[in-house]
């Protein structure tokens, strides 16, 4: 009996304690956020960048179509900007888009950076065109967090070139900057100095052609091969004609990112000029349909300078590879053109 | 008592448990969803989230922010780099977690310093993109997020936008704006759907069951317990009387020798019962009704114990060492016994007579005058108080005859009573009610045990010898007497 009265309250006191403890496990713990790991990878999906490249594609569609440069400047920019508009011009006063660089709107490579700050620079290249021109690559560029993506530059690859290796899209690839050749066997804005060099004196004079190793149809070959075609013109010499070409690189529109071998590409912009002299009295005219154009109804002279935009992609291998930089690509485009 | 009350207690707190789990899963279920509103501070058209907390209940979230009436609203999530650099040095409110379930903690975000000025800049420099999204820049005009390449998800109404986002690994962002000329940030809300388990159904149904099961555990054994214990004491007296039985027999025989001598030794059984009819008769006119119902008066339990009670109290102190035990017994056994006890005794008491007297007191008188003869019929008619008094003869008698009765009683009420006591439902009524079972048992479980001895005896003088040979002990009976006591 005693036992029984004493075990009883204990009962009864121990059930009371596991209700007790069963209701106050009812008030489940608020969850703190838990940040994932920082993002380190590509700043754009695949899937982006794609509408990207539509995107721009589209507006340049719609420019090519109202031949108004107005149009451009929703998704174009920098360099290409200015090349587009010139060519705008050229095939509003033509009224043909012959040479309107056509820009297809897909990709079979995309180069997305990995980058946390802006601007951002993404790059693509696209397949070959229908009428078997070489595919371009085309450079994009998002300036501040709140603008868009903008078709930055495009460059004609060289038919036959050996494109590096890039990170796949879901990996990323590091931006670098023009001046950082740590791991290069020279800086990106060396490299583009030295290119520029070449192309203005020709393989043979410029100091810089033994690094390069540089392609049959690059813009040093069609630099050089328009200048020997003019000093080839027949009565060029009885005129006592000078053709003179001078190339420089831009120093702030230059882009970089790193190729899958630690190598680097780089697409920047030469400033190009040609100045064509004759005798007093000469009259010269205008090479192409193009400088004509930009020529407008000014008479001719003995004197024509033709302003170029050029945009041109280089390889710019790592340190310790024994290569030498490549030529990719190039956009050669007059721009101006007086006398 | 107090076992019966704790196990009250016990019942209902086991019922208690279970209604609380069964209300955990019901009443009290957690929703199976989880609505947290943020309202913006400071100033700002804009509200964002850290990362983790579009995430923070579960994996998908439906956001809806909304504005005032006409104005814009636009939701976009994105890296949180993305979001922030997207912001930029405008003011904004940063929602970083949960307050409580019903809603957002929020502060004031500041600006990450690194791409303050480069932003302004270059804002003000591009008209390009200024005539698209913003054209009517103007100080109070909250910017336009919609349309940006950053963003994975985004959606821009006018009022209420409502946006679903399935997380994914990365520190992904909200941001919420409202857009437009006099913008002011929106009001979001997050919903998470969340998997409501009902942890506390089952343990609380099982945990409230046991303490049920417990509870009534108790009271069936603290019932059974006082019921033994009062069976015991019952029992304790008939042993009692049964063992002295023997001794009052010797005790009886002896005593007629030598107290009534002029009575015939040789019949010493009747010498019992003579003296025995006349206490009988006096007791009758008490409760005639009661016993001109015979066997049927069972259907009344607490009046004929009463003088049954009254019988032995009313029988005189019996100057024989045999009868005063007897006497003794139920003065003290009423007196000290509990409750269930004592009634206990008293329906045997009263079976004792249902069973006993009318064999006895009715007919078992006629057929001693027929079978013995004279000596029975003269004392018989005899005026019942004075005899008894008179002789010291009865007192023997009537303890020699009881122990008969009490044995047999015994055995039939034992039975009914543990018939009684397996019975399933009345046990659960017992444990229930906790009624006091040995009133109401024995009576039913009584008249099947007299019935089968002599009631239907009783009809026929054969019959009525038969039963009467049996309440006395005689021949076969006799032997069944002691074999039931090698048994007990």
């Amino acid at each position: 009996m005693n036992r029984r009265t004493v075990r009883r309250p204990l009962a009864v006191v121990s059930a009371a304690v596991v209700s007790s403890a069963l209701l106050a496990g009812c008030a489940e713990e608020i969850p703190a956020p838990q940040a994932g790991e920082p993002f380190s990878g590509p700043v754009l999906t695949e899937e982006q960048d794609v509408a990207i490249i539509e995107a721009v594609s589209a507006t340049l569609d719609k420019a090519d179509k109202s031949r108004t440069s107005a149009d451009l400047k929703a998704r174009v920019t920098g360099p290409a900007l200015e090349v587009r508009k010139s060519q705008l011009k050229v095939a509003k006063a033509n009224d043909s888009n012959e040479f309107v660089t056509a820009i297809p709107n897909n990709s079979q490579q995309m180069i997305i950076p990995t980058t946390n700050t802006w601007p951002r620079t993404s790059f693509s290249i696209t397949e070959r065109l229908e009428n078997m021109e070489t595919p371009r690559l085309v450079v994009f560029e998002q300036d501040t967090a709140r603008k868009p993506y903008k078709m930055w530059a495009w460059v004609q690859l060289v038919p036959g070139i050996n494109m590096p290796h890039f990170a796949d899209t879901r990996i990323g690839s590091e931006p670098l900057a023009p001046d950082d050749g740590e791991l290069l066997v020279a800086s990106p804005a060396d490299a583009l100095a030295q290119y520029a060099d070449i192309v203005s004196l020709g393989t043979k004079k410029s100091s810089f052609a033994d690094t390069f190793d540089l392609p049959d149809a690059d813009l040093v070959a069609r630099v050089q091969g328009d200048a020997k075609n003019v000093r080839a013109t027949p009565g060029f010499d009885d005129a006592d004609g000078k053709y003179t070409v001078e190339f420089t690189a831009r120093e702030d529109d230059v882009r970089v990112v790193r190729t899958a071998d630690g190598g680097a590409l780089v697409v920047g912009v030469l400033d190009g000029k040609s100045k064509l002299t004759t005798e007093e009295g000469a009259e010269v005219q205008a090479y192409s349909k193009t400088q004509e154009t930009l020529l407008g109804d000014a008479d001719p002279t003995n004197k024509l300078v033709v302003g170029y935009t050029d945009t041109v992609a280089l390889y710019v291998p790592p340190k310790d590879s024994g290569e030498k930089v490549r030529s990719l690509g190039y956009s050669h485009v007059a721009t101006s053109a007086s006398n | 008592m107090l076992q019966r009350i704790l196990g009250g207690v016990l019942v209902l707190l086991g019922l208690a448990t279970v209604a609380l789990g069964v209300a955990s899963a019901t009443v009290w279920r957690a929703t199976d969803t989880v609505v947290a509103t943020a309202e913006p501070v400071g100033d700002g058209t804009m509200i964002i989230t850290d990362p983790g907390v579009l995430g923070l209940v579960s994996d998908d979230v439906t956001v809806t922010a909304t504005v005032p009436e006409g104005q814009r609203v636009t939701l976009a999530v994105g890296r949180d780099v993305d979001v922030l650099g997207w912001v930029g040095e405008d003011p904004f409110s940063r929602v970083t977690g949960l307050s409580d379930w019903e809603s957002l903690r929020v502060t004031e975000g500041e600006a990450p310093a690194d791409e303050a000025a480069a932003d302004d800049e270059a804002a003000a420099d591009d008209e390009a993109a200024a005539d698209d999204e913003a054209a009517a820049e103007e100080p109070v005009t909250g910017p336009e997020p919609a349309g940006s390449d950053m963003w994975v998800a985004e959606t821009s109404d006018e009022g209420t936008v409502t946006l679903r986002w399935s997380d994914r690994p990365g520190r992904w962002t909200l941001l919420a704006a409202g857009v437009g000329e006099g913008a002011q940030a929106p009001t979001l809300e997050l919903t998470w759907p969340r998997a409501v388990s009902t942890p506390y159904l089952w343990p609380g149904i099982g945990v409230g069951a046991v303490l049920v099961l417990l509870g009534a555990a108790v009271i069936v054994v603290g019932g059974r317990r006082s019921k033994a214990r009062a069976a015991r004491t019952g029992r304790g007296d008939t042993t009692r009387q049964e063992s002295r039985a023997g001794s009052r027999d010797l005790g009886s025989v002896s005593a007629p020798e030598t107290d009534d001598g002029a009575q015939d030794a040789s019949p010493a059984p009747f010498a019992g019962a003579n003296p025995f009819a006349p206490v009988r008769a006096t007791e009758r006119p008490a409760n005639t009704p009661a016993w001109t119902a015979g066997p049927a008066g069972a259907s009344e339990p607490a009046e004929p114990a009463a003088p049954a009670g009254a019988a032995a109290s009313s029988i005189p102190p019996a100057p024989d060492e045999a009868a005063e035990p007897v006497a003794g017994e139920n003065g003290s056994g009423t007196a000290e016994v509990p409750v269930a006890a004592r009634l206990l005794r008293r329906s045997r008491r009263q079976q004792r007579e249902q069973a006993g007297w009318p064999a006895q007191g009715e007919n078992a008188a006629p057929e001693e005058a027929g079978a013995v003869g004279q000596p029975v019929a003269d004392v018989a008619p005899a005026p019942v108080p004075q005899p008894v008094p008179d002789h010291a003869a009865p007192e023997p008698t009537i303890t020699g005859s009881m122990p008969r009765l009490t044995r047999r009683e015994l055995r039939a009420q034992e039975e009914a009573r543990r018939a009684a006591e397996q019975g399933g439902v009345a046990r659960v009524l017992r444990a229930v009610t906790g009624s006091v079972p040995a009133v109401r048992q024995s009576p039913a479980a009584e008249p099947a045990a007299t019935e089968q001895e002599g009631s239907p005896d009783l009809s026929t003088p054969a019959g009525r010898a038969a039963a009467w040979r049996a309440t006395w002990g005689f021949g076969s009976d006799q032997n069944d007497g002691t074999t039931d006591q090698e048994n007990r």
